[in-house]
């Protein structure tokens, strides 16, 4: 088989630079091997939130100060402004709606209260100001009996540091019967996919008989799996201002995000090969003639240019031996000291040095092997080195960019 | 502490909560002396908790320490009766690989008979039919009744029964002073580990069960034990990669012993000399893994391609002869110290060596010695008498309730952890049932008794009780529930803050072996935490140097 494009990695990284190929009319393949780290999504995306201690008011303005090898250096700050400009307008054709400015960081919530900055945060999540200024005068946190994954508790101790007044209701829902009496399926997107019409209106009602006037209602993500109708039908129905708060993954924002995306790319005439995977590259002067997948075995997937997607240490895109770090796919040159303690840190969060560890790209983002650069093959997302995304906050912000970014680049060569 | 124990006289206060504190806690209530149990951290948090939980057969000593080899044997077969819940009868296997002299397994097997192990030479083509994960090269084999313990439960239990028999117990109350009053120890003063408060117990003997830390609790009264920290490292592999034991028939040497154990199997030691002022900081090195392995891929090939969760070591409390004018030879066995006649302070004795096989032994040693100075006579009942969680479990109340399929997960997961003790927790509501811990299914339930019942503080406790983040997530995925669940009852900002603190001691065990799958699911938990929950991040501060505007 013949494409224009493959695209080695389906998360957020791979689908983004599908869509902008898809989208000119190339005909694009993304070849996926399943879940990916979007769905840890917690209701926003984040494009440079900190950098060392400091949160980041400005991302744009931030990336003259990283250091010189980190992928937003590569791509230049004008680049980075321009195509981030792009993102909300291309969710949205997706159907991903979502607030956010890539100059001017604000802040949403954690799972535990926290307050994190934002570049773009899906509707539904709260959007604050600020980190450190009270964002409500009064919250009633929503518990749901035996779900365990939303952190109540934890929320009101941090949103009380803020200065918010709070409470706390445990509200029991009919439909959740049956999942309790299995001890696995108390899991958010288990429950949201139970989230009928009828359970909604049950959902809401136990809500607006509850909440008092004046506080704002602050729900687990458990609603919306599949859409973005369903939240909207919750805010209508519910008297308070109501506001989603991320769970612990695998997250109902993620899942819903990676079908929309991955929905919209096989719309505009994509291919996505979801549960295949890309074994080996066969290489022909210096660059990928073809792939070698699981599925499709001797019939090698073609075509003129490669990018790879496939994720950092958790996806498998980077590996790791007793011996060190590599590439699976292509064995890409990956730079990384001999000995094995200088690639961690005792302290579990300080920052790591093994999370800088990645594939190493030239300005055009090309790898290399052995010091021989591959012309046809770009690297994007959590694969590349240099790019702290965890300590950043920049996961989704690195994907999206450096995904629109090779996809230009491969465009325009 | 309680303010009914303020001005209580006690008996026998012990120091240690390790398996030999807690068995001679044990011994001595149930020989109806008033006990103290004092423990400065958790219960298990020494050696107790850092070895290979095996059930020696007294085999691996058999041609070097006939003592030991017999001591073993003995507290073998009396361990599979008093603690059958925390005892797993898989039996062991002796190889001997290409390398080494087959000529050593005859010595093996005429030692093992002359110390009453039974011990039967096998062809290696049956080894290897019943233990299929041996190296497929060996040349001979002896099986031996060996068997694995769980020393968490095997502690846990010990507590239980001491306390049912009217002991009294604190955790996380470290002793600070051995109080002495005409040259005899007539209590201790204790430091509340978490308040710093501090309090004067009394009591008429003294038992100081301190593992490696016996060496400072002595120094408080003047005394010098002459102890030798020798550490040892151990690996954790993801699964159960064999069902016996399997040891190397040769002369006792590094990561020769592989032992199933639960849901896990477990590779060492190593064995190093470190200085007492470390005893703290066992950090595992790079060094001793690859040593455990390379031995243990000898022993068990696949071990080479099986994922590591975890590295972690120990310090044996290896104690010096006093019959050896310099010092420097160290005693087998069990070494029970009379300071009275030692040292002439009155009202004081150590109990170290030994090993876990003979905690029992241990601590009837003990408790003898403390009765014959309170002039009791009080006969020891610890070898029959089953321990609590293993009483005949078809009087189980639970098991007559409910049928197994009637049952979730965590609820047959509990029943095999707690014995017959399973029957106390509580599954009130549906929500009781749900799991907290998926790889070692933990419930809502066995977690609220765990907190009403076991002594649990904080996560590592919980962890040691319950065996919740001990697989393959190591607590990424379920220390989040569990620290909600102790919130409840310490606060949510001291959950919190013990989250963090359960986070970086799985990650000091990761870190050692951390490549492949460990960095991969190392890396999935710093996201959760940090990256999805804004831990550790959610105090930075927020600053204006960095924006350009």
């Amino acid at each position: 088989m013949k494409f224009d494009y493959i695209i080695i990695g389906g998360g957020l990284c791979g689908l983004a630079a599908g869509i902008r190929l898809a989208e000119k009319g190339k005909k694009t393949a993304i070849v996926s091997s399943g879940q990916s780290a979007l769905h840890f999504c917690a209701g926003s995306f984040g494009l440079l939130g900190r950098h060392g201690d400091d949160i980041i008011k400005n991302p744009i303005e931030e990336i003259d100060n990283l250091a010189q090898n980190h992928p937003y250096r590569l791509m230049g700050k004008d680049t980075v402004a321009k195509l981030a400009g792009e993102v909300p307008a291309t969710l949205k054709r997706a159907g991903v709606s979502c607030y956010g400015d890539a100059s001017a960081n604000h802040f949403t919530l954690t799972p535990f209260g926290h307050t994190r900055p934002s570049w773009l945060t899906l509707d539904g999540y709260p959007v604050l100001k600020s980190a450190t200024e009270k964002p409500f005068d009064k919250v009633l946190v929503v518990a749901v009996k035996g779900f365990l994954e939303s952190y109540p508790a934890f929320i009101v101790e941090n949103l009380e540091k803020l200065g918010v007044e709070c409470r706390i209701e445990t509200i029991d829902l009919d439909r959740l019967m049956h999942l309790r009496l299995s001890n696995f399926d108390m899991r958010a997107v288990s429950v949201a996919k139970q989230m009928d019409l009828t359970t909604i209106e049950e959902f809401a009602g136990k809500i607006n008989a509850c909440a008092r006037q004046g506080e704002t209602v602050l729900i687990p993500a458990i609603v919306g799996v599949n859409g973005e109708t369903q939240m909207k039908r919750m805010r209508e129905r519910v008297n308070n201002p109501l506001f989603c708060v991320p769970t612990i993954p695998v997250s109902v924002s993620g899942v819903r995000t990676q079908h929309a995306l991955q929905q919209y790319f096989e719309q505009i005439g994509g291919t996505y090969l979801l549960g295949d995977r890309v074994e080996k590259g066969i290489m022909e002067n210096g660059k990928v003639k073809e792939v070698v997948t699981t599925n499709f075995g001797e019939d090698h997937l073609k075509a003129d240019a490669f990018i790879l997607a496939s994720g950092t240490f958790f996806s498998e895109g980077v590996k790791s031996n007793p011996n060190g770090f590599y590439e699976p796919v292509f064995g890409l040159d990956i730079n990384f000291p001999k000995n094995r303690d200088e690639w961690y840190d005792a302290n579990f969060f300080a920052s790591q040095p093994y999370m800088d560890f990645g594939v190493e790209v030239d300005r055009e983002f090309h790898p290399s092997v052995e010091g021989k650069t591959i012309s046809n093959l770009y690297v994007a997302g959590a694969t590349l080195a240099h790019c702290n995304s965890l300590k950043e906050d920049s996961g989704a912000g690195s994907a999206i960019l450096t995904g629109y970014h090779v996809a230009d680049l491969a465009m325009n060569k | 502490m309680k303010d009914d124990l303020k001005n209580k006289e006690y008996d026998v206060i012990v120091i240690g909560g390790g398996a030999t504190g807690a068995g001679t806690a044990r011994d001595c209530a149930k020989r109806g002396l008033k006990v103290m149990l004092i423990e400065r951290l958790d219960f298990t948090a020494g050696a107790t908790g850092r070895n290979h939980g095996l059930l020696h057969s007294g085999a691996r000593y058999a041609v070097t320490d006939h003592e030991s080899a017999t001591e073993c044997i003995s507290e073998n077969m009396i361990l599979r009766k008093i603690a059958s819940h925390c005892v797993e009868e898989t039996g062991g296997l002796f190889v001997t690989l290409p390398e080494d002299d087959l000529a050593y397994q005859k010595t093996f097997i005429e030692a093992c008979r002359a110390a009453g192990i039974e011990a039967n030479e096998i062809d290696p083509k049956e080894a290897i039919r019943i233990e299929p994960a041996v190296n497929p090269d060996i040349i001979g084999a002896v099986k031996v009744p060996d068997g694995a313990v769980d020393p968490f439960r095997l502690t846990t239990a010990n507590v239980l029964d001491a306390r049912i028999h009217g002991a009294d117990v604190l955790t996380y109350h470290e002793v600070v002073e051995l109080i002495q009053e005409n040259g005899r120890v007539i209590g201790v003063k204790v430091r509340n580990s978490i308040s710093g408060e501090e309090r004067e117990i009394r009591g008429s003997i003294t038992v100081n069960a301190g593992g490696i830390w016996s060496h400072g609790i002595a120094q408080q009264a003047g005394i010098t034990i002459n102890m030798f920290p020798a550490k040892g490292a151990l690996l954790i592999f993801g699964h159960r990669v064999n069902n016996m034991v399997i040891n190397r028939c040769r002369k006792p040497a590094d990561a020769d012993i592989l032992v199933p154990g639960d849901t896990i199997s477990l590779i060492g030691t190593t064995s190093s000399r470190v200085p007492y002022d470390q005893v703290d900081n066992m950090d595992v090195t790079q060094e001793e893994v690859d040593i455990l392995l390379q031995q243990g891929c000898q022993l068990v090939p696949s071990l080479s391609w099986t994922r590591i969760l975890r590295a972690y070591a120990g310090v044996r409390p290896l104690i010096a002869d006093d019959s050896d004018p310099s010092g420097r030879k160290i005693s087998r066995g069990i070494v029970c110290l009379d300071h009275a006649k030692r040292d002439g302070v009155e009202g004081f004795i150590t109990i170290s060596g030994g090993k876990l096989m003979t905690y029992r032994l241990m601590a009837e040693t003990a408790a003898d010695m403390v009765c014959k100075k309170l002039g009791i006579d009080a006969k020891c009942t610890t070898a029959i008498d089953p321990l609590p969680g293993s009483e005949l479990t078809n009087e189980n109340p639970s098991d007559k309730k409910k049928h197994i399929i009637d049952m979730g997960t965590g609820q047959i997961a509990a029943r095999e952890r707690h014995g017959s003790l399973s029957s106390e927790i509580k599954y009130d509501s549906d929500s009781d049932d749900a799991l907290v811990c998926e790889c070692e299914q933990v419930s809502v339930g066995e977690i609220k008794y765990a907190m009403d019942k076991l002594h649990v503080n904080n996560l590592v406790n919980l962890r040691r009780r319950t065996r919740l983040g001990m697989g393959t997530c190591q607590g990424g995925i379920c220390a989040s529930r569990a620290a909600a669940i102790l919130g409840s009852k310490f606060g949510n900002e001291r959950a919190i803050s013990d989250l963090k603190s359960f986070l970086q001691e799985r990650w000091k065990g990761v870190r050692p072996v951390a490549w492949g799958r460990p960095l991969a699911e190392a890396y999935f938990t710093a996201w959760i935490y940090e990256g999805v929950c804004g831990m550790e991040k959610g105090n930075t501060k927020d600053s204006n140097i960095t924006s350009a505007q």
